[in-house]
């Protein structure tokens, strides 16, 4: 089978990398995230109004009701979607909103801000409990400076798929934290199965030097990672398509997270490990 | 051989009691797929405390007094009941007696005279689980006079509430059965008119109270004559106006304690407070014993629900609403629609994928798959989980991840066959070259889904459950079976990868 010298590339692909992430960044610094109800509070209301009503009537009525900061937004759904801000009454609104033709209530939420504290807390505390988990698992599993490569590697993945939540403007609630969660246990699996190989290839072929180990155990694990993460890839892709709006954003972060998740574990984490090796001591052929 | 049939055998077992699960018993949809209200509630435990302390600060005076401590006043607040003594050396009089009769309580602090007096630690701790309790007790029985099936009301984190109402849709209603104290109590007029004149006659034992619309106010006793836990039963009527009130019957007691007072007080305005409030105040015409009437202007709608709370009785407490949800019925079912849609679309293509790259084995791999769903959903049903909108998506998902493991042992048969190994070497081979592989992958995956636990319950908790029963069944089904399953082709010469 042909060899694909992937550590050579490795260059492109941290070019590659570097962009994704400071795309990344600047969209998060400039644009932000769009948070969810679970972290604003406030009420979201999802109407579906029986004659046809357009926004601009929707924000009329609700500015005489009172109103001062509210957005209004439709869906491809046909209903249409008010977000009030925290401390305001949502019963008025939904009285209000009666005048101008009947409606049926879709869902209607509303979150105050002792919770909303506590989620933003919770969801931070989870992801960092994760990946301290995840490296701890790791750092068991092979040598300190290998785990701390592929949790460089997740750290990436991770933020690129939170910017590019930033990007789109999708928004950022309670579920698709959890998804992110699932995202980095699932695209470390795919760092472990070659870091796993490397280290089996290691005690086999002592006389290799590292960097031909590393692209040999990549290929060699080729196929099952472009496998794994195409069945993958599918199922969530035909859920980001055909789930509905609610699966469809949680799916959103499988879509990206995977495919980054497939090059960062194929092009990133061993290449890291590879150039602090070879920094923190210049390899004579043959030592690990 | 041996192995090989037992294997198949105990794989029987396995799918039949899955199927018999699976059918006997129906799953439970959550909230958001079956439409329904929402509450997360919290009882306002230093407001219930305070009133705790109000009750004891009277009797601790009196007690004090005839012990011939000199007491100046006595101060309950929400930390505690303060007494202020006229001489400092009273205060260690007042530690005994505090220790003697009220063995509940203890001083907190003491400096100058003015000593603090509260509740010990642990019946702090018991209190608010006792107020805990109570409300939730409270909320079932209303709740059950509404007529919800299968309503959840239960506790979540330290001191909040849960309340699920599946079917019902009225807001409005659902807030004003749940949230309302419907603390009733019938309490003594003293005096009617403008707020800044009563404000003048105010003392210890009197308390100001505003009327329904806000627009009167009463000084009345502070000492209630009965409350709403004399009441045996309350129903709506008709005043004699014809108008919407609710009549009540008295129990024993209160019948007893409502006789005494009317009779003595014929003449006097009786005002009926809720929740602070009061709703009228009839002039006492004749003693009364066991029955009265509510009546203020109801709509029918609200004397039904006033008798409906009265009925079940007050919350210990008022009660904040931290969160509500409510989610139409139509929402669930479109989602349930293309939840199925998106499964089965997204089953049809991994199968193909799977087809199309490993041929025979990849039936067994299809099958993993079914069986991996199958575990999920019978273990699911077994645990009392509960199917969310996110779990949906988490099954499916699982589908995808659950054949992961598979493909690593695929891959590595091929690769073990291409070296020249025969069938059954590689099948070993491979299956015992990726099993830590796989280990790993599972295990990652089963520490993201646990940690998802704490954000409670909710949609995120059916996500999080529905991968964590779909990563241990999918160690079940592939690590395990996924062997027994391939060695099976081999040995009907069926295998082709």
């Amino acid at each position: 089978m042909k060899q694909i010298p992937f550590m050579s590339l490795r260059l492109y692909a941290y070019l590659v990398s570097l962009l994704l992430l400071l795309l990344s960044l600047i969209s998060l610094g400039t644009r932000g995230l769009n948070l969810g109800l679970d972290f604003t509070g406030g009420s979201v209301l999802e109407l579906k109004f029986q004659q046809k009503i357009s926004l601009s009537q929707v924000r009329k009525t609700l500015e005489e009701l009172g109103y001062e900061h509210f957005q209004v937004q439709d869906t491809a759904q046909g209903t249409i979607i008010i977000k009030l801000r925290l401390g305001e009454s949502k019963e008025k609104a939904l009285e209000g909103l009666k005048k101008l033709s009947n409606y049926e209530l879709i869902r209607s939420e509303s979150i105050g801000g002792i919770i909303t504290a506590e989620l933003r807390q919770k969801a931070i505390w989870s992801i960092l409990i994760a990946l301290g988990g995840i490296l701890l698992y790791l750092g068991y599993r092979f040598e300190p400076l290998w785990a701390f490569s592929a949790i460089l590697a997740l750290a990436h993945d991770v933020l690129i798929v939170v910017g590019a939540y930033s990007i789109t403007y999708r928004e950022v609630s309670l579920d698709v934290v959890a998804s992110l969660l699932i995202v980095a246990g699932y695209s470390v699996t795919d760092t472990v199965v070659v870091f796993d190989r490397i280290r089996e290839n290691l005690r086999i072929r002592k006389a290799t030097p590292l960097r031909e180990l590393i692209d040999l155990s990549i290929n060699q694990t080729l196929a099952r990672t472009l496998m794994t993460s195409l069945t993958t890839f599918v199922v969530s892709f035909v859920l980001f398509l055909l789930g509905g709006p609610a699966i469809s954003n949680i799916m959103f972060a499988f879509v990206v997270g995977v495919v980054v998740g497939t090059l960062s574990s194929i092009f990133v984490a061993s290449a890291i490990m590879l150039d602090i090796k070879s920094r923190l001591k210049p390899e004579p052929a043959g030592s690990v | 051989m041996k192995d090989l049939k037992l294997n198949l055998l105990a794989l029987l077992v396995l799918i039949g009691l899955s199927v018999a699960v699976v059918l006997l018993k129906p799953i439970n949809l959550g909230l958001d797929l079956r439409g329904g209200i929402s509450f997360v509630l919290q009882p306002d435990i230093a407001y219930s405390l305070q009133q705790e302390y109000e009750r004891y600060a009277k009797d601790m005076e009196l007690k004090a007094r005839e012990k011939g401590i000199k007491v100046l006043d006595v101060i309950p607040s929400k930390e505690g009941i303060r007494v202020e003594l006229v001489e400092e050396e009273d205060v260690k009089k007042l530690s005994e007696l505090v220790e003697k009769q009220f063995p509940r309580f203890s001083v907190v602090r003491s400096e100058k005279g003015s000593v603090l007096i509260s509740l010990k630690e642990r019946e702090i701790e018991q209190f608010k689980s006792g107020v805990l309790t109570q409300t939730i007790e409270v909320l079932r029985k209303r709740i059950d006079e509404l007529g919800v099936v299968q309503p959840v009301i239960t506790r979540i984190g330290e001191d909040r509430v849960l309340v699920e109402l599946p079917g019902v849709l009225d807001l409005q209603k659902a807030k004003s059965i749940v949230g309302r104290t419907a603390l009733l109590e019938l309490k003594l007029v003293v005096e009617a008119g403008p707020k800044e004149v009563l404000q003048g006659k105010l003392t210890k034992d009197y308390e100001l109270l505003p009327s329904l619309q806000g627009n009167e106010w009463f000084l009345v006793e502070k000492l209630p004559v009965i409350t709403g836990a004399d009441l045996k039963t309350a129903y709506t009527s008709t005043d004699e106006f014809g108008m919407p009130a609710v009549a009540f019957e008295l129990n024993e007691k209160g019948a007893e304690a409502f006789a005494k007072a009317t009779e003595k007080n014929i003449g006097r305005r009786l005002a009926i407070v809720l929740d602070k409030r009061v709703v009228s105040a009839p002039v006492i015409r004749s003693r009364i014993s066991d029955r009265g009437q509510i009546s203020g202007n109801f709509t029918p709608e609200e004397a039904k629900e006033l008798a409906i709370v009265l009925r079940a009785g007050a919350l210990p407490t008022r009660v904040e609403f931290l969160q509500e949800t409510v989610v139409g019925p139509s929402l669930g079912k479109d989602a349930i629609e293309q939840g199925i849609r998106a499964g089965v679309g997204a089953f049809i293509l991994l199968v193909l994928v799977l087809l199309a790259r490993y041929k025979t084995a990849g039936i067994t791999a299809t099958f993993s798959i079914l069986l991996n769903a199958l575990m999920l959903w019978a273990g699911l049903v077994l645990l009392g989980g509960t199917l969310t909108l996110p779990g949906i998506a988490g099954i499916i998902l699982n589908m995808g991840i659950a054949v992961d493991s598979n493909v690593l042992i695929f891959e590595r048969v091929k690769e073990e066959l291409r070296l020249g190994n025969t069938v059954r070497k590689s099948i070993e081979l491979g299956y015992r070259r990726t099993l830590n592989a796989v280990w790993d992958t599972h295990i990652t995956l089963l520490v993201a889904a646990l940690i998802l636990f704490q954000f409670g319950s909710g949609p995120v908790k059916g996500f999080a459950t529905t991968l964590t029963i779909g990563t241990i069944a999918s160690f079940i089904s592939n690590v395990y079976y996924a062997k027994v399953l391939l060695e099976l082709l081999s040995r009907l010469r069926l295998f082709k990868i």
